[in-house]
Protein backbone atom coordinates (compact mmCIF):
# COMPACT_ATOMS: atom_id res chain seq x y z
CA UNK A 1 0.00 0.00 0.00
CA UNK A 2 2.72 2.47 1.08
CA UNK A 3 5.64 2.79 3.44
CA UNK A 4 3.53 4.02 6.37
CA UNK A 5 0.04 2.63 5.69
CA UNK A 6 -1.11 -0.96 5.70
CA UNK A 7 -4.38 -2.76 5.00
CA UNK A 8 -3.08 -5.84 6.79
CA UNK A 9 -2.82 -6.62 10.54
CA UNK A 10 0.20 -4.88 12.06
CA UNK A 11 3.13 -6.57 13.79
CA UNK A 12 5.96 -4.82 15.61
CA UNK A 13 8.41 -7.06 13.80
CA UNK A 14 7.66 -4.99 10.67
CA UNK A 15 9.33 -1.99 12.34
CA UNK A 16 11.87 -3.51 14.68
CA UNK A 17 14.05 -6.56 14.61
CA UNK A 18 17.14 -5.63 16.65
CA UNK A 19 18.48 -2.56 18.43
CA UNK A 20 21.02 -0.40 16.67
CA UNK A 21 24.55 -0.54 18.04
CA UNK A 22 24.56 3.22 18.64
CA UNK A 23 21.27 3.22 20.61
CA UNK A 24 20.68 2.37 24.26
CA UNK A 25 16.93 3.00 24.20
CA UNK A 26 14.11 1.63 22.08
CA UNK A 27 10.56 2.85 22.68
CA UNK A 28 7.76 0.89 21.03
CA UNK A 29 4.15 2.06 21.04
CA UNK A 30 1.12 0.04 19.97
CA UNK A 31 -2.20 1.87 19.73
CA UNK A 32 -5.09 -0.59 19.90
CA UNK A 33 -8.87 -0.45 19.50
CA UNK A 34 -10.63 -0.33 22.87
CA UNK A 35 -14.18 -1.45 23.59
CA UNK A 36 -15.53 1.80 25.03
CA UNK A 37 -15.63 5.41 23.82
CA UNK A 38 -17.36 8.10 25.85
CA UNK A 39 -19.67 5.57 27.44
CA UNK A 40 -20.59 3.83 24.17
CA UNK A 41 -19.82 0.13 23.73
CA UNK A 42 -17.60 -0.07 20.65
CA UNK A 43 -17.75 -3.00 18.25
CA UNK A 44 -14.94 -1.90 15.94
CA UNK A 45 -13.42 0.86 13.83
CA UNK A 46 -12.86 1.59 10.20
CA UNK A 47 -9.88 3.71 9.19
CA UNK A 48 -9.60 5.30 5.77
CA UNK A 49 -7.08 7.77 4.41
CA UNK A 50 -6.22 10.06 1.55
CA UNK A 51 -3.19 7.91 0.94
CA UNK A 52 -0.89 10.28 -1.02
CA UNK A 53 -1.04 13.05 1.58
CA UNK A 54 -1.25 10.70 4.57
CA UNK A 55 1.87 8.79 3.55
CA UNK A 56 3.71 12.06 2.88
CA UNK A 57 2.62 13.49 6.25
CA UNK A 58 3.81 10.39 8.11
CA UNK A 59 7.17 10.52 6.31
CA UNK A 60 7.46 14.21 7.21
CA UNK A 61 6.76 13.46 10.89
CA UNK A 62 9.48 10.78 10.95
CA UNK A 63 11.96 13.16 9.30
CA UNK A 64 11.07 16.06 11.58
CA UNK A 65 11.36 13.89 14.70
CA UNK A 66 14.89 12.95 13.67
CA UNK A 67 15.71 16.64 13.25
CA UNK A 68 14.08 17.83 16.51
CA UNK A 69 15.26 15.13 18.92
CA UNK A 70 18.50 13.31 19.61
CA UNK A 71 17.28 10.06 18.12
CA UNK A 72 18.61 7.80 15.39
CA UNK A 73 15.44 6.25 14.00
CA UNK A 74 11.69 6.69 14.21
CA UNK A 75 9.26 4.61 12.22
CA UNK A 76 5.45 4.65 12.08
CA UNK A 77 2.95 2.26 10.53
CA UNK A 78 -0.81 2.99 10.54
CA UNK A 79 -3.52 0.45 9.78
CA UNK A 80 -6.36 1.08 7.35
CA UNK A 81 -9.62 -0.83 6.89
CA UNK A 82 -11.86 -2.63 9.39
CA UNK A 83 -10.43 -3.28 12.86
CA UNK A 84 -11.87 -5.25 15.76
CA UNK A 85 -11.42 -4.72 19.48
CA UNK A 86 -7.78 -5.22 20.42
CA UNK A 87 -6.46 -4.85 16.90
CA UNK A 88 -3.41 -2.63 16.47
CA UNK A 89 -4.25 0.70 14.78
CA UNK A 90 -0.83 2.30 14.88
CA UNK A 91 2.72 1.19 15.60
CA UNK A 92 5.67 3.42 16.40
CA UNK A 93 9.25 2.48 17.15
CA UNK A 94 11.86 5.01 18.18
CA UNK A 95 15.55 4.29 18.78
CA UNK A 96 17.86 6.76 20.49
CA UNK A 97 21.15 6.77 22.37
CA UNK A 98 19.26 7.67 25.59
CA UNK A 99 15.73 7.08 26.88
CA UNK A 100 14.68 10.70 27.44
CA UNK A 101 14.87 11.59 23.77
CA UNK A 102 13.29 8.30 22.73
CA UNK A 103 10.23 8.88 24.95
CA UNK A 104 9.92 12.56 23.99
CA UNK A 105 10.19 11.91 20.27
CA UNK A 106 7.68 9.05 20.39
CA UNK A 107 5.17 11.18 22.27
CA UNK A 108 5.65 14.15 19.94
CA UNK A 109 5.29 12.00 16.83
CA UNK A 110 2.05 10.40 18.01
CA UNK A 111 0.48 13.70 19.01
CA UNK A 112 1.52 15.22 15.68
CA UNK A 113 0.10 12.24 13.80
CA UNK A 114 -3.30 12.88 15.37
CA UNK A 115 -3.15 16.54 14.33
CA UNK A 116 -1.71 16.38 10.82
CA UNK A 117 -2.26 13.08 9.00
CA UNK A 118 -5.27 12.70 6.65
CA UNK A 119 -6.65 9.55 8.24
CA UNK A 120 -10.34 9.27 9.10
CA UNK A 121 -11.91 7.14 11.83
CA UNK A 122 -15.42 5.76 11.76
CA UNK A 123 -16.48 4.12 15.00
CA UNK A 124 -19.04 1.29 15.00
CA UNK A 125 -21.02 0.58 18.15
CA UNK A 126 -22.49 -2.60 19.58
CA UNK A 127 -26.03 -1.23 19.10
CA UNK A 128 -25.46 -0.95 15.33
CA UNK A 129 -24.94 2.80 15.18
CA UNK A 130 -21.78 4.40 13.84
CA UNK A 131 -20.18 7.84 13.76
CA UNK A 132 -17.26 9.62 12.14
CA UNK A 133 -15.03 10.98 14.89
CA UNK A 134 -14.20 14.65 14.64
CA UNK A 135 -10.62 15.85 14.76
CA UNK A 136 -8.21 18.53 13.63
CA UNK A 137 -8.91 20.59 10.50
CA UNK A 138 -5.99 20.89 8.04
CA UNK A 139 -7.27 24.12 6.49
CA UNK A 140 -4.72 26.87 6.00
CA UNK A 141 -5.77 30.27 4.74
CA UNK A 142 -2.79 31.24 2.64
CA UNK A 143 0.43 29.88 1.21
CA UNK A 144 3.60 30.56 3.26
CA UNK A 145 5.01 32.97 0.69
CA UNK A 146 1.83 34.93 0.02
CA UNK B 1 -12.77 24.69 -16.59
CA UNK B 2 -13.52 21.25 -15.20
CA UNK B 3 -12.05 19.72 -12.06
CA UNK B 4 -12.69 16.34 -10.45
CA UNK B 5 -13.48 16.20 -6.76
CA UNK B 6 -12.88 13.15 -4.58
CA UNK B 7 -14.49 12.90 -1.14
CA UNK B 8 -12.89 11.33 1.93
CA UNK B 9 -13.99 10.55 5.48
CA UNK B 10 -17.54 11.48 6.33
CA UNK B 11 -17.89 13.48 3.11
CA UNK B 12 -18.35 10.21 1.20
CA UNK B 13 -21.85 10.14 2.68
CA UNK B 14 -22.70 13.55 1.23
CA UNK B 15 -20.91 13.91 -2.09
CA UNK B 16 -21.63 11.52 -4.98
CA UNK B 17 -18.54 10.01 -6.60
CA UNK B 18 -17.07 10.80 -8.98
CA UNK B 19 -18.00 14.49 -8.99
CA UNK B 20 -16.94 16.86 -11.75
CA UNK B 21 -17.32 20.59 -11.27
CA UNK B 22 -17.42 23.20 -14.00
CA UNK B 23 -15.97 26.39 -12.58
CA UNK B 24 -14.47 29.65 -13.81
CA UNK B 25 -10.71 29.88 -13.19
CA UNK B 26 -10.16 30.43 -9.50
CA UNK B 27 -8.68 29.29 -6.23
CA UNK B 28 -9.31 26.63 -3.64
CA UNK B 29 -11.68 28.92 -1.77
CA UNK B 30 -13.83 29.16 -4.91
CA UNK B 31 -14.09 25.37 -5.12
CA UNK B 32 -15.19 25.23 -1.49
CA UNK B 33 -17.74 27.98 -2.11
CA UNK B 34 -19.16 26.09 -5.10
CA UNK B 35 -19.42 22.89 -3.07
CA UNK B 36 -21.06 24.71 -0.18
CA UNK B 37 -23.69 26.01 -2.57
CA UNK B 38 -24.24 22.60 -4.15
CA UNK B 39 -24.26 20.69 -0.82
CA UNK B 40 -25.73 23.05 1.77
CA UNK B 41 -26.48 20.10 4.07
CA UNK B 42 -22.82 20.10 5.06
CA UNK B 43 -22.68 23.87 5.55
CA UNK B 44 -21.08 23.76 8.98
CA UNK B 45 -18.34 21.44 7.71
CA UNK B 46 -17.04 23.37 4.70
CA UNK B 47 -14.87 25.91 6.59
CA UNK B 48 -13.01 22.93 8.12
CA UNK B 49 -12.58 20.91 4.90
CA UNK B 50 -9.07 21.04 3.45
CA UNK B 51 -8.23 20.37 -0.19
CA UNK B 52 -5.34 18.24 -1.42
CA UNK B 53 -3.79 17.88 -4.86
CA UNK B 54 -1.64 14.76 -4.92
CA UNK B 55 0.32 14.66 -1.67
CA UNK B 56 0.00 18.40 -1.04
CA UNK B 57 -2.58 20.10 1.17
CA UNK B 58 -3.42 23.34 -0.61
CA UNK B 59 -3.97 26.68 1.11
CA UNK B 60 -7.26 28.43 0.41
CA UNK B 61 -5.56 30.91 -1.94
CA UNK B 62 -3.88 28.28 -4.14
CA UNK B 63 -4.78 28.49 -7.82
CA UNK B 64 -6.77 25.66 -9.39
CA UNK B 65 -5.83 24.36 -12.83
CA UNK B 66 -8.10 22.79 -15.47
CA UNK B 67 -8.19 19.01 -15.05
CA UNK B 68 -7.09 19.07 -11.41
CA UNK B 69 -8.11 16.11 -9.27
CA UNK B 70 -8.84 17.53 -5.84
CA UNK B 71 -9.31 15.56 -2.64
CA UNK B 72 -11.65 16.90 0.04
CA UNK B 73 -10.07 16.29 3.45
CA UNK B 74 -12.39 16.67 6.45
CA UNK B 75 -10.91 17.00 9.97
CA UNK B 76 -8.46 14.16 10.58
CA UNK B 77 -8.63 11.51 13.29
CA UNK B 78 -5.87 8.95 13.00
CA UNK B 79 -4.10 7.14 15.82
Amino acid sequence: MSEHLSANPLALSELFSAPRDDCGATVAFVGTVRNLHQGEAVDGLHYSAHEPSADAALARICDEARARFDIRELRILHRLGALGIGDAAVLLVCQAPHREAAFEAARWALETLKQQVPIFKQEHYVDGASTWLDGQSLVTSSSPDS
Amino acid sequence: MTVTVEAYGKLIEIIPQPLRLDLPPGRVRDVIAALAEQFPGAAEDWPRVAVARGADILPRDAAIEPGDVLALIPPVGGG
